[in-house]
């Protein structure tokens, strides 16, 4: 009965048996991440979403088919998808493809939506009885491409319906805030920083009360540092995701540049927060502190939860903040909260 | 006993964020879409306190100011949040109680703790959380009243007998009085000059801080603006007040004389006052021990009307005879009453006599009878009370009253007396039109941005370009295609149907769905669907724009969106399933061939489709991407019948929904017309009517042939039928329909754009055959008649029509008559 009991309580979310067939889905720039029942607990998989072509030839496509590799063939081009494009790419010395960018669907891409249909061919299993339900997660009205949001829920809800599921669609946010927060009353702010975008939202008695994006992630770090130090985005990738710590001292070029894009990316958050969180009216006033839920892959580099806490010090928001906490296990929560939803131990 | 409150809030987020909070705590609320059912449910008893929350949309939502007009009736059970300070005055001014009224950020705790607060509040009040009925609330006000008149009692006796109210003390006094005569000279002395002193500085004090009353030169209280067909039907009013000023000399003489025979007798002798009648009220109070006459005149009671607040205070009294007095100096008797009878509340939201006249007995003030007149006069001491419609034996007996009054004071005589107690009361109340719901809701958005606020408080006439009688063909039809539906076990389907006059963009009809008062949601305006086939023939008009005829070939193979590993995600099949390989033009777009119109989308560009259809009108986003060239962007019904009226003429027309309005200030007739600008050339119209006359001759659109005249369409389904269209024209309207289910499930199997949608659009062509020269002969007809029943009073067929704009002067005078 009283208000302070049912505020902001952090729980995490045990994932024990579950329903028949349910699945969460996290289509995201770089990864591909599916939440389903497994034999006894839900179990997860992921998958790059890149690809990789090569040229059409009856020797290419022999070795492909013989090492159970999985392509599709267009016009005079063969597709490899996911892991093995990456794979490809590394022994190759190529650079992999994305059929996404900045969080929405590469339109200069041609066969973009092809592929993505192709990976997730092979990561959900058809239904086993119509309409079984299908919880996805889609981005926040994004501040610089308003619209952009509502064709890829629209592109991607048309296939899943096609494929026999009944889908239904989450914001990324909220699906973090699901995930990691208690299912039933969530209030704070939940922050997926993926490669391609940033997905925000604030949640009060689960309520999504803001939710919104911005069009930079991860791959905006790799390309600018990238162009300033002149190296590919792919090693500038790999070098932020193998030894990167960003409450050290950088050690290279590289590094120093890593940790200017890291500081604007955060500028940039924290500024877009204090901006959407002042001027919305829906934004309640709260006597107590909301937390943070930090994920997604590009949090992964040591010392982001640390640097954003102090970047996010130089803004004033309209909510006080109790703390900033990383996700469980940032590449798969939001894909988590979505199955939650999927399975009936979340609500909106 | 219940203690729920019903929340009703501008915006959706917020109001879930106060209901959420609540509920956490314990509090059982209903999120309402609508004040009205807020109060509804007060009114039952179904929740105890109405939390309004009008954020910041105090003056541009129409659904708040109702509810704040009605939340002033209610000021202890009502909660109003609000989010500009400024705002807090006007709410006090309808009577809302300041304390409570949150403003700022929206504090969900501070709401909380109020709730709980008010729920004591009323729970000590009442003994119980239900909201009381009319007979409570008049028990408690009497109680009050009582209570009041007590204290005032004991001040009286305190002050005048130190506290003795069995006038012991003067009695005391007067008995002691000889020996200390001198000395109870001076002390008179001395008091008197202290009151005098008093009493002029009081008077003083009154005089200085009253109102300025010259202001009553520029009297315009709040009035309903009134929307109408272009043919002069009412559709429905708007306001804050439902109120219609009219001049004195419109109202009969015996209804100003029962007004004046029941309020005040001597209204035409007096100074504004009546110190006798004042003498006689206090006399009367004190001997009944509560506050039982006003003793107020018709002057006192405007005085009180426009410039005071309805406090019982000394102060509010002595300023409201202060007002008094200074009115019937400055204005005429009759001036005061035409202010009286404008200005007075009768209960059922009526303000004025004539909205009084039009809500009790469905005329205007002109035609009320002596029995009428009467019962309106009777209804001003306590409207709800003496209502007809809830008391009828209370309100029958308070007109017998006036009528006896009216007797006694030879307004009327015994004969006149004897028929007029026979007439029986009004049984059915003439409450706010509102015809065409979802076309005024539409139109409505457009007249907030260029009215403002006066288009609630303005007194307008506005006329909007629909036709009624279309309107009700077109709903007319879109139940009987519901009911066949049905028939077909198809259930919780919508339809909408839009149709709009090709040449002038003028939307005649607008259904935006089969049932408002279930919801308001406007699927032709609002509903973003895809259009499925329906978009096809802007494919088709893109590649004419290129070059291609009507006869040009292409290919209905289905290898372009397609991949031999994975045919599932985008392959764009035939309805049929059979490819046919070599066709024409005019074949894809007749059989609606999915696989041909993608290949001609390749072949013309899709970027240059998505600029076909911007300029035919379309602003929806359409992606170019290919799935865009079946339809699969979504856009509104409203769009896509634009767009096919584009394609009749060739010449693009901005749709317009007002067809003229009367400026008030301005003294004017403005009368918006669009502009026609040609987007399609000859040989390119040539061809695209000819492919959709084809759609109807051999194509799926075949069952419109029933029409027996030339028509032009095209189908549309979506994917498992869940959007079903049909949009075309005549050379008069282009008519889009739309039906669907609000939850996006399929409608049912088979049930395709022909089979759901067509049959609709077919039975509302069918049943307008003469339109091409009706609404013109009708046009014609208004504009160039003087006696038309517009009351339109100017003169003849002077209206530059074709060329828009503010079109003609006419005078005050004459205007006045057409706004009453």
């Amino acid at each position: 009965m009283y208000y302070s009991n049912f505020i902001g309580k952090m729980k995490c979310q045990i994932i024990a048996a579950v329903e028949h067939g349910s699945i969460g889905l996290d289509i995201g720039t770089s990864n591909i991440v599916v939440y389903k029942k497994g034999e006894s607990e839900a179990s997860v998989q992921m998958e790059p979403n890149v690809f990789l072509t090569v040229p059409s030839l009856p020797q290419t496509k022999n070795i492909l088919t013989g090492n159970d590799i999985q392509f599709l063939e267009k016009k005079e081009s063969l597709y490899i998808l996911g892991n093995r494009a990456e794979e490809f790419a590394s022994i190759m010395g190529r650079r992999t493809k994305q059929p996404m960018e900045s969080g929405m669907l590469n339109l200069g891409e041609d066969e973009g939506i092809n592929v993505i249909h192709a990976i997730l061919n092979r990561l959900i299993p058809s239904p086993k009885k119509e309409n079984e339900p299908l919880w996805f997660s889609v981005p926040g009205k994004s501040i610089d491409s308003p619209g952009a949001a509502i064709f890829n829920e629209s592109v991607f809800k048309t296939y899943l319906m096609n494929l026999g599921y009944f889908p239904q669609s989450i914001n990324e946010g909220m699906a973090i805030l699901i995930s990691e927060l208690s299912g039933g009353h969530a209030t704070g702010i939940g922050i997926s920083i993926g490669g391609g975008m940033c997905n925000i939202c604030f949640a009060y008695l689960s309520i999504p009360v803001v939710t919104y994006s911005i069009q930079k992630g991860g791959d905006f770090i790799d390309k600018m540092v990238a162009s300033s130090v002149g190296e590919s985005p792919t090693k500038i990738k790999s070098i932020k995701e193998k030894g990167l710590d960003l409450l050290g001292k950088p050690k290279n070029n590289i590094e120093h540049g890593l940790h200017a894009c890291y500081d604007n990316l955060f500028y940039t958050l924290a500024e877009s927060l204090e901006h959407v969180l002042s001027t919305s009216d829906s934004v309640p006033k709260l006597r107590q502190a909301v937390p943070i839920i930090l994920s997604g892959g590009t949090v992964l580099a040591a010392g982001s939860r640390e640097k954003f806490a102090s970047i996010l010090q130089k803004v004033k928001l309209p909510l006080e903040i109790s703390d900033i906490v990383l996700a469980e296990n940032p590449l798969q929560t939001t894909a988590k909260g979505a199955y939650l939803m999927a399975v009936g131990k979340g609500s909106i | 006993m219940k203690a729920n409150v019903a929340i009703y809030a501008t915006n959706k987020v917020r109001g879930q964020i106060i209901a959420k909070t609540l509920s956490v705590c314990g509090i059982r609320t209903d999120l309402l879409e609508d004040p009205d059912a807020a109060f509804t449910m007060l009114e039952r008893g179904e929740c105890t306190l109405v939390i309004i929350d009008v954020n910041n949309s105090f003056h541009d939502n129409i659904s708040v100011v109702r509810g704040i007009a009605i939340a002033g009736s209610f000021p202890e059970f009502v909660l109003v949040l609000h989010s500009n300070p400024i705002d807090l005055s006007y709410l006090a001014k309808t009577g809302l109680r300041e304390d409570q009224c949150l403003g700022g950020r929206l504090d969900p705790e501070a709401v909380f703790l109020m709730v709980q607060d008010l729920f004591k509040r009323i729970k000590t009040k009442y003994g119980y959380y239900n909201f009381p009925k009319t007979s409570k609330i008049l028990a408690r006000r009497k109680k009050q009243r009582i209570l009041a008149a007590k204290t005032y009692s004991h001040r009286f006796n305190q002050a005048v007998f130190g506290g003795h109210p069995d006038h012991i003390f003067l009695k005391k006094t007067i008995s002691r009085i000889y020996p200390g005569l001198r000395l109870a000279f001076y002390f008179f002395l001395i008091s008197l000059t202290l009151c005098i002193g008093l009493v002029g500085g009081y008077t003083y004090w009154i005089v200085s801080t009253l109102p300025d009353i010259d202001l009553l030169n520029s009297y315009s209280p709040y009035k309903s603006s009134k929307l109408y067909t272009y043919d002069n039907i009412l559709l429905t009013e708007l306001y804050v007040q439902r109120r219609t000023p009219v001049p004195l000399s419109r109202v009969p003489e015996h209804v100003k004389k029962a007004f004046i025979a029941t309020e005040d007798a001597s209204y035409f002798e007096h100074i504004g006052i009546d110190p006798i009648r004042i003498m006689g009220a206090l006399y009367a109070d004190i001997r009944a021990g509560e506050y039982k006459q006003g003793g107020s005149t018709i002057t006192q009671q405007v005085a009180k009307m426009i410039f005071l607040k309805p406090e019982k205070t000394i102060i509010r009294k002595t300023r409201e005879i202060a007002i008094a007095l200074q009115l019937d100096r400055k204005f005429t008797k009759n001036q005061i009453l035409e202010f009286y009878l404008n200005q007075a509340y009768f209960g059922s939201r009526a303000y004025g006599i004539q909205t009084a006249a039009e809500a009790y007995f469905g005329k205007k003030v002109d035609h009320l009878t002596l029995a009428e007149g009467a019962m309106l006069a009777g209804l001003l001491k306590a409207p709800s009370v003496y209502s007809p419609f809830q008391n009828p034996e209370k309100s029958l007996r308070r007109r017998n009253f006036v009528l006896k009054r009216m007797l006694e004071t030879d307004a009327i005589d015994k004969y006149q007396y004897s028929l007029a107690v026979k007439k029986p009361l009004p049984n059915i109340f003439h409450g706010r039109v509102s015809k065409a719901p979802y076309f005024v809701d539409y139109c409505i958005k457009k007249l907030k941005e260029r009215f403002g606020d006066q288009l609630f408080t303005g007194g307008l006439k506005i006329y909007f370009t629909l036709d009624y009688r279309m309107q009700q063909i077109a709903k007319e039809a879109i139940k009987n295609g519901m009911a066949d539906l049905k028939s077909r076990g198809v259930t919780d389907a919508q339809a909408a149907l839009i149709a709009i006059e090709i040449k002038t963009g003028k939307i005649r009809v607008i259904v935006g769905g089969t049932d408002y008062e279930k919801s308001q949601f406007n699927r032709a305006t609002q509903a973003l669907r895809q259009p499925g086939s329906a978009f096809k023939p802007i494919v088709y008009l893109t590649a004419l724009l290129k070059g291609y005829n009507y006869d040009s070939v292409i290919q209905d193979k289905p290898v372009t969106l397609t991949t031999d590993e994975d045919p599932r995600p985008w392959t764009p099949k035939n309805y049929s399933g059979v490819y046919r390989g070599a066709v024409t033009m005019k074949q894809g777009l007749a059989l609606s061939l999915n696989a041909a119109t993608v290949n001609l989308a390749l072949q013309v560009g899709i970027q240059d489709v998505v600029k076909t259809a911007k300029r035919l009108g379309i602003q929806s986003k359409i992606y170019p991407v290919y799935p865009s060239a079946l339809g699969a962007s979504e856009t509104t019904l409203l769009e896509l019948v634009s767009a096919y009226s584009t394609l009749a003429t060739g010449k693009r027309v901005e749709t317009e929904c007002i067809d003229r309005f009367i400026d008030k200030e301005t003294m004017s007739l403005q009368e918006p017309t669009g502009k026609a600008e040609t987007v399609i050339p000859q040989a390119a119209l040539y061809g695209i009517r000819t492919m959709l006359e084809a759609v109807v001759k051999e194509g799926t659109g075949r069952r419109a042939l029933s029409l027996n005249r030339t028509v032009y369409g095209k189908t549309g389904t979506t994917n498992k039928n869940i959007d079903a269209f049909f949009v075309g024209f005549d050379d008069k309207f282009a008519v889009g329909v739309w039906v669907g289910k609000d939850d996006r499930e399929p409608i049912g199997k088979k049930e395709t754009g022909s089979r759901a949608a067509l049959p609709i659009w077919i039975e509302f062509m069918k049943n307008i055959p003469n339109s091409e020269t009706r609404i013109a002969d009708k046009e014609k007809d208004m504009h160039t008649n003087s006696n038309h029943n517009l009351n339109f009073p100017f003169d003849t067929g002077k209206i530059p029509r074709e060329q828009g704009g503010v079109l003609k002067v006419i005078t005050a005078s004459k205007l006045n008559n057409s706004l009453n």
